[in-house]
Parts: structure tokens; sequence; C-alpha cells
């Protein structure tokens, strides 16, 4: 697949699965036996794409408002690497927190390895994690 | 073109991993930020006082990188971070412990040098790996 498929195949993981909650589309796009590098929220299980389905879920639940905006994407062979931007309002528990109401806007950077038929069989993720907590008031936000 | 800017990233990682940071700012344009560290993004003299602390809290700061992705103007880097707590990093009294942090970059070249990047590393994960917060209960 080329790389421009390859990048339409991400566009649309965010803007169908992520923010439209259109949960099919997981297995459209991730093989069954992709590998996510980055740890899942525990409880979830079952193939790839299932687990996919599970933590959009979820997260959809703690920010009914999601939206996942991509701001670049660069790729090269087999790989996307996607520079992202995720808002919402935290309405729902996400990692432990009860919901408190407050809006979080953070960045994130994935990394994305398809197959030659243009599945997603690799995943990678950077994100502010830190930044997310203190905009949740979990953590402090540096003086 | 992908390859010189490939190359010169791969370049700026090296004078970063030695703490060669006279050379990797060579590699910046005169209008070069960064944006991820903070609320807003930082120039130089920002970053290098950030770089100075992360290596004194850290003296054996190494930075590698694992993967590059190159198109156009922009190179991507997915890298790890690792070092020893030598000594007091942002109020953390030093606690000896070896840290390794995930992290990934985006950089944006102009006219063979970079212009600007975007940093994302997992700053959660270091402080939990020091101690400063406590790890996720299973």
């Amino acid at each position: 697949m080329s790389v421009q498929t390859n990048e339409d195949r991400l566009q649309r993981l965010y803007e169908e699965l992520f923010n439209a909650g259109k949960m099919a589309v997981a297995h459209e796009l991730v093989a069954l036996d992709a590998v996510d590098h980055e740890e899942l929220p525990p409880g979830i299980s079952g193939t790839a794409p299932e687990q996919l389905q599970q933590f959009v879920t979820q997260l959809r639940q703690a920010f009914p408002d999601l939206c996942i905006g991509v701001e670049d994407m660069i790729g090269e062979g087999d790989t996307v690497v996607a520079r992202t931007s995720m808002t919402g309002t935290h309405k729902g528990e996400f990692m432990g927190i009860p919901a408190t109401g407050r809006a979080v806007d953070v960045q994130s950077i994935d990394i994305v390895r398809f197959d030659s038929q243009g599945m997603i069989v690799e995943h990678w993720a950077v994100g502010n994690n830190l930044g997310m907590m203190q905009q949740l008031g979990a953590l402090p936000e540096p003086a | 073109m992908t390859e010189v800017n490939r190359s010169l990233i791969t370049r700026y990682f090296w004078c970063l991993d030695r703490h060669d940071l006279e050379s990797a700012s060579a590699l910046q344009d005169p209008e070069w930020r960064i944006h991820g560290l903070a609320r807003h993004s930082l120039g130089l003299e920002e970053w290098l006082q950030r770089l100075d602390a992360l290596f004194e809290g850290f003296p054996d700061a190494r930075f590698t990188i694992h993967a590059t992705v190159a198109e156009g103007d922009r190179v991507a880097v997915r890298h790890t971070f690792s070092g020893t707590h030598l000594a007091t990093f942002c109020d953390v009294p030093p606690t000896e412990r070896k840290v390794q942090v995930n992290a990934a970059m985006v950089a944006e070249l102009r006219q063979g040098r970079i212009h600007q990047e975007w940093l994302n590393a997992d700053f959660l994960s270091l402080l939990r790996q020091l101690g400063v917060v406590p790890k996720p209960v299973a």
C-alpha cells in the first residue's frame, strides 16, 4: 500500500473510530495480531482490534466529546507517524480519576506500521500523559 | 533530500547524546523553537537551561534513536532517554535510580537546518520511575 493510502487509513482510524465511535472500523484497519507497544488499561483483552475497540469505548466514556485532530503526518515505507492533538471534556472516570468536568488538550505522536494490505500491524505512541494528569488536576502544574 | 534530512537529525541526536549542546544548536536555524516541553514553545536559551538541568540531574544521560521516518521537510524520531538520577532534578533529591523514558519527536527542516521540533516524552513515567508519583495499581 502506498504511503498516501496508509495515511488515509490512519486518518480514518481517528475520524471514524475515535471521533465518531464507529467500532466496526477497528476490524477494517487493524490486523488481528497487531502489536501495540503501549500499555492498555487493565481488563482489556481479545484480538488487537477488539482491544482497540475496548480502549476507544473507555476513552469515549471518559471524554464523550473526544476529538483527535491530526496536525501532521509523516510517512515512509510501511510506517506513518501522526502528530495529533486530543481534546475532550472529562465527564467519565479515566485512569481511576472520577469525572472532573475539566477540558483537556494534549499532544501525542503515534507511530503506526502497516502491512502490504494496509492493515495496521504495529503501534507505538508517546503522549503528554503528564500534561493530561495536570489538566485533570491529578498532579500539580509546575510553578 | 530525505536522506540528507535524516542524516542531519541523526547527527543532532549524536550531539545531544554526547552532551555537546554547542554542536547541536549549530544544526538549528535562528528562529528554532521546540514545542511540547511547556505550555508555550521554547527558544534556544530556555531549552539549553532545561538540558543543562537534565544533564546535571542525570550526568550519564543518553539519547538513543530506535527508528526514524522521513518525508519531505520532516523527520520523525522514536527514541529513548536513559540515565541515572545522581543529582537533584526538578527539586527531587538524587534517588540513584536508573531511568528509561520513551520519547518521540518530529523535526521540521528549512534550508538544511532544524526550524522547529515537536517533542513528546513520557515524563509521567519518569516521575514514577523516580518514585515521585505512585505507579498505577494493577
